[in-house]
């Protein structure tokens, strides 16, 4: 730390790097440090009529926390919120695995810039119109139950806006490429002869994979579980175009709570939410073995 | 033990490139065998078609008679140390040399035996339970040879394993890798661009040219001695090389043509007189002569450069006619170095210039 300062010092001169620690302490007091505490202040007091503000009622409580554990509604999309982000995170894991390792190991170089493409030029467009894209491909009469009609597979279409399924297919679509580049990027710095020489000992490749492949890219599939489950469990976009009514994202509670003024209980669940995805972080790197340091790099 | 490798009219290309031409080799069960030649003349190529890495375009490769078309390099009976040995980073030394094992199922207690009695082959005791990013370069080299020895390959592949090594471990490494050989009694087949490590180790050496076409094959006294192409002769120790015309002597002696004299020389092709050729001379092989001399097979020359390297000096000369010639000179001790433009006379024993064919690039290297 002191290195950074003396080497700003150095290069910036007096002037230049007080200008710049104030700008950056500006940013981190006001744009970082402020909004948690004030969030985290929010959050422990409860929901009181204007006037009462400030008067003795306005003490520090649990209460809005007790509320996630109570509500039993609450809980239950507390709870499956965390499971369908899992599994969201799970799915595209198995996606992207053996896409990135097609684009690092597998494909040819003049190749691998165009499939790059293909994968990244969805992006280019609004998260919220490839989510309405979605919900024409997964309506009763969207393209995929036409084809899957078409093909005799199903007699009827498929409902799949029901429950979950269109609200995980839509985000494991929608996060592919937070998983595919950080999984590439480590996969692609393994040395070729890594795999033909475990190849050559007599390997199958289930064995390469589980011996050499995987243990090298561990720290992308931390990044990359880590990005996926964040993304998934702090969506709203998703779960509200392509969720069923009846169906709901923790996320959407917290906004009905911003919507309805309870702006205590809705930053409490978003502390919640916060802490969620903290915990997980430390899982996934405890599960890889990654270094904090590592994950930052 | 060892299995022979036939190599049956191998060419292999990439797109409309031919790495390499129509390889036609036995190589003998239990065998050191090199391929020596430059880099990119297609040796790395060849040792992936032997491992199965590589199907070859035409021909067939044949280990221990089988024809290994179609068998995939995990179920071929060669293993291979790569020229970075792509050790696994990851793992210890032990589990490194235990990963082959691991594969064919060897049960523990034997797994453990066997990694023991490889770490006390290659010289690395006690070393099972380093990581190998702490080993030296050349601990590395041996650990490979234990993990590729591990999997009891009948063929040893070796990919210039002991280039990233310095001079002196590199030596002692060559004399290291021919005792394990000879003790294990595997094949290896060695692939390297130094002629040093090539003669020193091997059984038999093959030649293979720029162009990826295997020139000789013959063992290290033979290939030195008796090159029989122009691209060996020049690329397999020093040689001068000067333009010839064969030509006949008395008795039908076979004589060269070359531009500083008509001498007495070895003729094995039996170029016919009047053919043009290339006339190689080695260094080691011409001597001084006292005083000026009008004997057979001598010329007159300047000194133009000297450099004394310890046990020899190497002499540049030019003869009359401005040719280049190289000498090289035992050290005995004797006498200071000539002094420069010093006018001198040099003698070519009668079978130490040797006429070949004028191919491949050898008269064009210029001295
Ligand atoms: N996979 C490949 N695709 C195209 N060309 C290749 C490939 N592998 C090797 N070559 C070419 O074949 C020639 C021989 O290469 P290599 O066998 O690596 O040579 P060496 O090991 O003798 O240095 C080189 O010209 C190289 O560019
Ligand atoms: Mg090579």
């Amino acid at each position: 730390m002191t290195g950074i300062i003396k080497q700003a010092f150095a290069s910036f001169g007096k002037t230049g790097a007080g200008i710049i620690f104030l700008l950056v302490g500006g940013w981190v007091i006001f744009m970082i440090i402020s909004p948690q505490l004030i969030a985290l202040d929010y959050s422990f007091r409860p929901l009181l009529p204007l006037r009462d503000i400030g008067g003795p009622k306005d003490a520090y409580t649990l209460k809005n926390y007790i509320t996630l554990m109570t509500n039993t509604l609450h809980r239950a999309v507390f709870f499956k919120t965390i499971w369908s982000s899992l599994l969201v995170t799970f799915l595209a894991l198995c996606l992207c695995y053996p896409i990135s390792y097609y684009l690092a190991k597998a494909a040819r170089r003049s190749h691998v810039s165009l499939l790059m493409m293909c994968i990244i030029v969805p992006y280019w467009i609004n998260e919220l119109l490839r989510i309405f894209a979605w919900q024409l491909i997964l309506s009763d009469a969207g393209i995929l139950n036409q084809m899957l009609l078409w093909l005799q597979v199903i007699n009827e279409p498929v409902n799949f806006r029901a429950g979950d399924t269109a609200v995980i297919m839509g985000m494991v679509y929608a996060y592919i490429l937070f998983m595919v580049f950080p999984l590439y990027n480590a996969m692609e710095s393994l040395d070729k002869n890594q795999i033909d020489g475990a190849r050559d000992l007599g390997a199958s490749w289930l064995r390469i994979h589980w011996k050499i492949v995987i243990p090298h890219a561990k720290p992308g599939m931390a990044v990359g579980c880590i990005m996926t489950f964040m993304l998934a469990a702090g969506s709203v976009a998703a779960p509200q175009l392509l969720g069923s009514p009846s169906s709901f994202w923790f996320t959407q509670i917290i906004y009905t709570n911003y919507e309805t003024a309870n702006w205590n209980l809705g930053t409490a669940y978003a502390e919640v939410l916060a802490l969620l995805c903290l915990v997980f972080m430390f899982l996934m790197l405890k599960l890889f073995k990654v270094g904090l340091k590592e994950f930052v790099k | 033990m060892g299995h022979d490798i036939h190599i049956d009219g191998v060419t292999m290309q990439f797109g409309s490139v031919n790495a390499l031409t129509d390889i036609d080799v036995h190589i003998r069960a239990g065998e050191f065998f090199s391929f020596l030649g430059p880099s990119g003349c297609g040796k790395t190529t060849l040792l992936k078609l032997i491992s199965g890495f590589l199907e070859p375009t035409r021909g067939k490769i044949r280990i221990n008679g089988r024809n290994m078309k179609g068998v995939g390099p995990n179920i071929r009976p060669t293993a291979m140390i790569f020229q970075n040995l792509a050790l696994f980073p990851l793992m210890t030394v032990a589990e490194n040399i235990g990963f082959g094992l691991d594969v064919r199922k060897i049960p523990r207690k034997e797994k453990i035996r066997k990694i023991a009695h490889l770490l006390d082959l290659v010289s690395l005791p006690n070393a099972g339970k380093k990581s190998v990013n702490d080993l030296s370069g050349g601990q590395k080299q041996r650990v490979a040879i234990a993990r590729a020895l591990a999997v009891a390959p009948s063929v040893l592949l070796l990919d210039e394993p002991l280039s990233a090594l310095d001079l002196k471990l590199r030596k002692h490494m060559r004399f290291e890798l021919r005792k394990i050989q000879q003790k294990t009694g595997v094949t290896f087949v060695y692939i390297t661009h130094d002629q040093g490590e090539a003669l020193t180790m091997s059984d038999r050496v093959g030649v293979i040219s720029e162009a990826g076409i295997l020139e000789q094959v013959d063992t290290p006294f033979d290939l030195y001695n008796h090159p029989k192409t122009g691209f060996v002769a020049s690329f397999v120790g020093e040689n001068n090389a000067f333009p010839a015309l064969a030509a006949a002597g008395q008795n039908n002696a076979s004589m060269a043509q070359i531009p500083f004299g008509t001498f007495f020389c070895r003729n094995p092709m039996n170029l016919p007189p009047g053919s043009s050729a290339t006339a190689f001379v080695r260094p080691e092989t011409i001597t001084l002569v006292n005083g000026s001399s009008t004997a057979e097979n001598t010329v007159q020359c300047r000194v133009v450069s000297q450099s004394f390297e310890g046990p020899f000096v190497t002499m540049v000369l030019k003869t009359r006619d401005n040719t280049v010639i190289r000498l090289r000179k035992n050290n005995d001790g004797s006498g200071p170095l000539l002094s420069p433009d010093a006018q001198i006379t040099i003698c070519f024993a009668p079978d130490s210039i040797l006429l070949l064919h004028p191919r491949g690039k050898a008269h064009d290297r210029d001295y």
